[in-house]
């Protein structure tokens, strides 16, 4: 792929349009019709003529259309199957019996989406699954549970929102059920970690708006947040495209 | 319960039910089996499940038939929350009361949101709701509570695919996936209260197709099956998450996804408590 671009290079760029946060006030006044947004949801080319072999070294390609969001998740997946099995690994000082049943539950729940998707896109679309990313945890005390909760915390909001973005870039709803019935896990997770950083504050005000809705994070704001903790440069211009 | 009344009753009004069914004795096979698992107090509920089986499947084609679908459960869920603390002394103050207000906050949002998009194609709420003996006692309340965010995870996720098939008009899928998410971490909340509580020894999330004494038709499968698995699936596009790694377990790769319910079988268990 030549025009790899760097993540938040394409931030004020032709992608933006596309994957803009949802406009709340479009959403109340339009909600009624049915033509004009369909023709956006539906834009973009058909398949995934591009190659995710990394023409620089160093840079990962996610590719285009469905494969494209598949991969996303794969990478996502991947850094948070890391993580969690890091976290068991090198168990932070006083962590509880119960503590260690349930990250560990959700160390396995992140490595099966890992694997499923490595999977899933090797059947689907052979020779575009991106490869095995290198995690850069070198900003996390392991050894400390604020660190780690913090840090999973992040994670596991950044994978909802990041899930809730690219849900309306999926085209065969067959994917669109997969994710669906990923992100309500990781939701579960994420209220989970917040209740052990601070009981109560699973869908606190400050990641559920006032609307009651939770986050809905584009490509590249995902990217951008995930990138510190991945060695390779990761490219998602054109996920979904 | 005079069991053979209300299946004769059934019957008057779909003279094939048991047609659809496989027989009379798997009707009373089902409840049997139902009774040792479903709390007592779900019963009602639960012999619906039992005839869903026979009919249930997606009906809306619309993004405004889905999102009246979704205004009804978020009707259900405030009116819920709103019966559940104003009983005195039902849910304990402090953290518990605190985190309900949290999320009764969020239906109420969640209702005033869908209102205001659907605007006069709204459907008014219904006069009102009858949740029988679910404020008898804490553990009542929290049984129920996660039946309802339980099965409002799940009856989200139904009709992802109905509105991309819709043409996704003004990105409503993304508002929908984002209450979806929002229900979720409710679940995972209230599932965790109930451990708390001792009343059910239960992760934040589902293993298997557990109800821990929550309403088993939650965990059950829809119609068609196909699409709308148990709680338990372990197959997930084709594959079987246990052969990806010796280590993965059913339960853990149960957990690891969520299923969907369609429409019919999720009004099936929440119609009981409409009163019109």
């Amino acid at each position: 792929m030549s025009n790899i671009i760097k993540p938040g290079e394409d931030e004020a760029g032709f992608t933006k349009p596309l994957y803009a946060p949802i406009k709340r006030r479009s959403f109340f006044m339009y909600a009624g019709a049915t033509a004009g947004v369909t023709a956006l949801a539906l834009a973009g080319c058909n398949d995934d003529s591009d190659n995710n072999s990394p023409s620089t070294p160093g840079m990962v390609d996610l590719g285009s259309g469905d494969v494209g969001v598949l991969n996303y998740a794969y990478a996502l997946e991947q850094l948070e199957a890391a993580f969690y099995a890091q976290v068991i690994a090198t168990p932070y000082a006083n962590m509880t019996a119960d503590e260690k049943t349930y990250l560990t539950a959700i160390a396995k729940h992140e490595a099966i989406h890992r694997d499923f998707f490595k999977k899933a896109i090797d059947t689907a679309a052979a020779g575009k699954t991106i490869p095995g990313l290198t995690p850069d945890f070198s900003k996390i005390n392991f050894t400390d549970r604020n660190s780690v909760l913090t840090t999973a915390r992040t994670f596991e909001d950044l994978g909802v929102s990041a899930y809730n973005g690219a849900g309306k870039l999926i085209k065969d709803t067959n994917y669109l059920l997969i994710a669906g019935k990923i992100v309500s896990v990781e939701a579960r997770h994420a209220a989970y970690i917040r209740d052990l950083i601070s009981n109560g504050s699973f869908a606190a005000d400050d990641i559920v708006d006032a609307n009651g809705l939770d986050k809905a994070n584009d490509v590249a704001t995902v990217l951008t947040a995930a990138q510190p903790f991945i060695k390779e440069t990761i490219s998602g211009a054109n996920v979904g495209k | 319960m005079n069991l053979f009344n209300i299946i004769s009753e059934i019957e008057k009004a779909d003279p094939e039910i048991l047609d659809k069914l496989n027989s009379r004795r798997d009707v009373f096979a089902a409840l049997g089996n139902m009774s040792k698992k479903a709390a007592l107090a779900a019963a009602p509920i639960a012999l619906g499940s039992v005839f869903n089986k026979a009919v249930g499947q997606q009906t809306l084609n619309s993004a405004n038939a889905v999102l009246n679908y979704a205004l009804l459960l978020e009707y259900l869920e405030e009116d819920f929350y709103k019966q559940a603390l104003a009983k005195t002394g039902l849910i304990p103050s402090g953290a518990a009361t605190a985190a309900i207000q949290q999320i009764m906050k969020h239906e109420t949002a969640h209702v005033n949101l869908l209102k205001g998009a659907l605007s006069s194609n709204a459907n008014p709420k219904p006069k009102s709701f009858d949740f029988g003996p679910a404020f008898d006692n804490y553990a009542n309340f929290l049984a129920y509570a996660q039946s309802l965010e339980d099965g409002g995870v799940r009856a989200y996720k139904g009709q992802a695919g109905v509105i991309k098939s819709a043409g996704n008009p003004n990105d409503v899928l993304t508002v929908a996936l984002q209450i979806h998410s929002v229900e979720a971490r409710h679940a995972a909340h209230i599932r965790s209260m109930r451990k708390a509580n001792g009343t059910a020894n239960n992760a934040p999330w589902i293993t298997n197709a557990e109800a821990n004494n929550a309403v088993a038709a939650i965990y059950g499968p829809g119609n068609p099956t196909t699409t709308f698995p148990s709680e338990e699936n372990f197959m997930q596009a084709g594959i079987d998450l246990t052969s990806l790694d010796s280590s993965y377990t059913r339960a853990l790769a149960s957990e690891a996804f969520d299923e969907a319910l369609d429409d019919t079988s999720v009004r099936t268990v929440v119609g009981p408590f409409i009163k019109n």
